[in-house]
């Protein structure tokens, strides 16, 4: 197991590496000054042009300019933002929480309602009420995240004000308010973009397990088990749902990415301050910098993440352990 | 057969409103009545109402048909362009070679696609629409690369392959001749549902304002312009909406369709 690990954790680092080096030589190679989004159209005087070109490195050839950003990057100086003039790594460091609390739950509940919808319907494959989870989740799946998103703003917060229709926090909320009335603001914000991640990527899960489920349950062990009186609870979850667990660990891994995608469009409908929406007004305002930084967090968070849903597959499947 | 069908059908109904209702709709940037007409809901006169310009969101809805379907399939011709391409390579190549390129797509498939394209598009700004379908295209090869290069495996010690090699076939010749043609099916499915990912990404970066940019008429756009009209008018949301729903549902029925018969063996 050790040495397994070893070698994977080991390829999951070189694979960011390249990747990493690839999006900034990317970046580099291409044609287009990003110093013109910032200027803009204004007439600006050579000698300030030429120190603000000094300032982010853009007047470098692009072969050395790879090599200072690769550099800066190695000791952990993602550059200052054009857009902000902050420091990349600090806008960072301030929307990883948002990201991490938001795909998280949305990952714990997509999967949690996944897996036991998908097995409930698998157990009871002919009943209306399955067919019509079945038809629901296609809906959803069919359905642009954006779309699920601005649909349930339109019901639950513009036709009946229920819910916010976006930001983290109610900016209006007095300061000396009590933990519980935050905690409740906190939700209150949470609580549409969790259900339009949710909606928009339960189908994956939730058909995967059926699919999986109906094939154990078709099992002869399954037969032998309902025979001897094993109950239906126990039948399910301990003879049906546990064999069929290792193609759902797989696809943690294969829905990471999703999760990247999804969350790059909430959070921008939703206002959510997270990497996602950090990403989108970067790109819209030519921040380089700052997409390249929060991009490459975003991609070693993938990889980070399909290093354990491997782990994961092979904790969970005793055929794929290794010794 | 039933998918088959109706992804037919579906995709009829949007070469009609993407070929012909430009031609039976008014200019998409008229302001017919800016006084009073703005937000209009449907009529007889305004299919599907007006928009806060007081634009014919039909005229729009139409036109963006238009943008969106050319991006989507210049934008997968792309991607498969370069995902038969470098997919072949890795898998004829000697083993060095084979080595690096299977190392170039396992970087590829880890870098996820919207993050490429905003960083593409932070990096090159503003692009006309065919670069911009170009653009998208290029983020969108990893995948097929993958599924030519398990192909190619698959195929290249084939007898047929072997006999082309003994014949003197080059390598070009065998991959684009020999291997190819086997790798077609699985290859041309994939490219359906490429084309629903495609159509998908062209509306959320619209939507974000990175894509089709105003006034040309985008769905996706269309989406971001209706988000401040919602409690007033809600076809602004449900017209670009239903259209997307139905774009890729089409591309996606007819990729089942295309998966069925096409490639009975991988279901």
């Amino acid at each position: 197991m050790t040495g397994w690990l070893l070698r994977r954790s080991v390829d999951a680092l070189l694979t960011t590496v390249l990747a990493t080096v690839a999006v900034i030589a990317l970046v580099h190679l291409l044609p287009g000054d990003p110093l013109t989004a910032i200027v803009g159209d204004r007439a600006i005087d050579p000698v300030q042009r030429a120190a603000l070109e000094q300032t982010w490195g853009t007047n470098r050839p692009p072969l050395d300019a790879i090599g200072v950003t690769l550099s800066h990057l190695l000791r952990g100086d993602l550059g200052i933002s054009f857009a902000t003039q902050r420091p990349v790594a600090t806008m960072i460091a301030e929307r990883i929480g948002p990201t991490l609390l938001l795909g998280g739950l949305t990952l714990l509940l997509t999967f949690a309602i996944g897996l036991s919808l998908g097995l409930w319907s698998a157990l009871h494959p002919t009943t209306l009420r399955a067919r019509l989870i079945g038809t629901a989740t296609l809906i959803g799946y069919a359905l642009p995240t954006f779309v699920i998103g601005m649909l349930l703003v339109w019901g639950l917060a513009v036709r009946s004000p229920l819910l916010p229709s976006g930001g983290f926090a109610d900016p209006l909320l007095s300061p000396d308010a009590g933990g519980a009335a935050v905690l409740l603001d906190r939700l209150q914000h949470l609580a549409l973009p969790l259900l339009t991640m949710v909606l928009a990527t339960v189908a994956v899960p939730l058909r995967q397990q059926r699919a999986a489920a109906l094939g154990t349950a078709a099992q002869p062990w399954v037969l032998a088990a309902r025979a001897r009186g094993v109950p239906q609870a126990r039948l399910a979850w301990h003879h049906v749902w546990r064999p069929a667990l290792t193609p759902i660990v797989t696809l943690v891994g294969l829905w990471l990415p999703m999760l990247v995608a999804g969350a790059v469009f909430v959070e921008a409908l939703f206002s959510w301050p997270g990497l996602g929406s950090l990403l989108a007004t970067g790109t819209t305002q030519r921040d380089v910098p700052v997409v390249i930084g929060a991009g490459l967090l975003l991609v070693a968070m993938v990889q980070v993440g399909s290093l354990i849903a491997d782990v994961l597959y092979h904790l969970v499947d005793p055929a794929q352990r290794p010794r | 057969m039933k998918s088959a069908a109706a992804g037919l059908g579906l995709l009829a109904a949007l070469l009609l409103l993407a070929l012909l209702g430009p031609l039976v709709a008014m200019d998409p940037n008229l302001q017919p009545a800016l006084g009073d007409g703005t937000l209009a809901a449907p009529s007889i006169a305004h299919w599907l109402g007006t928009d806060q310009w007081s634009r014919d969101v039909f005229a729009r809805l139409a036109h963006g048909a238009r943008a969106s379907l050319l991006v989507a399939v210049v934008a997968v011709s792309v991607a498969a362009l370069l995902g038969v391409i470098i997919g072949l390579a890795a898998g004829v190549a000697g083993p060095w070679m084979a080595g690096v390129l299977r190392r170039v797509i396992d970087v590829g498939l880890a870098l996820p696609r919207v993050v490429v394209l905003l960083v593409l598009l932070a990096a090159l700004g503003t692009l006309p629409l065919p670069l911009f379908a170009v653009v998208l295209g290029v983020t969108g090869w990893p995948s097929l690369a993958r599924l030519v290069r398990g192909e190619a495996l698959r195929l290249r010690h084939a007898p047929f392959v072997a006999a082309a090699r003994a014949l003197g076939a080059s390598p070009v010749r065998v991959a684009f001749r020999e291997i190819l043609p086997g790798a077609l099916p699985p290859l041309l499915v994939a490219a359906a549902f490429g084309t629903a990912d495609a159509m998908l990404l062209e509306a959320g970066l619209s939507f974000l304002g990175l894509g089709i940019r105003p006034p040309s008429p985008s769905w996706g756009g269309m989406l971001l312009e209706a988000r401040d009209y919602l409690g007033t008018a809600p076809w602004l949301l449900l017209a670009p909406g239903i259209a997307l729903v139905l774009a890729t549902a089409t591309a996606t029925l007819l990729g089942d369709a295309l998966r069925r018969s096409l490639t009975p063996d991988q279901r």
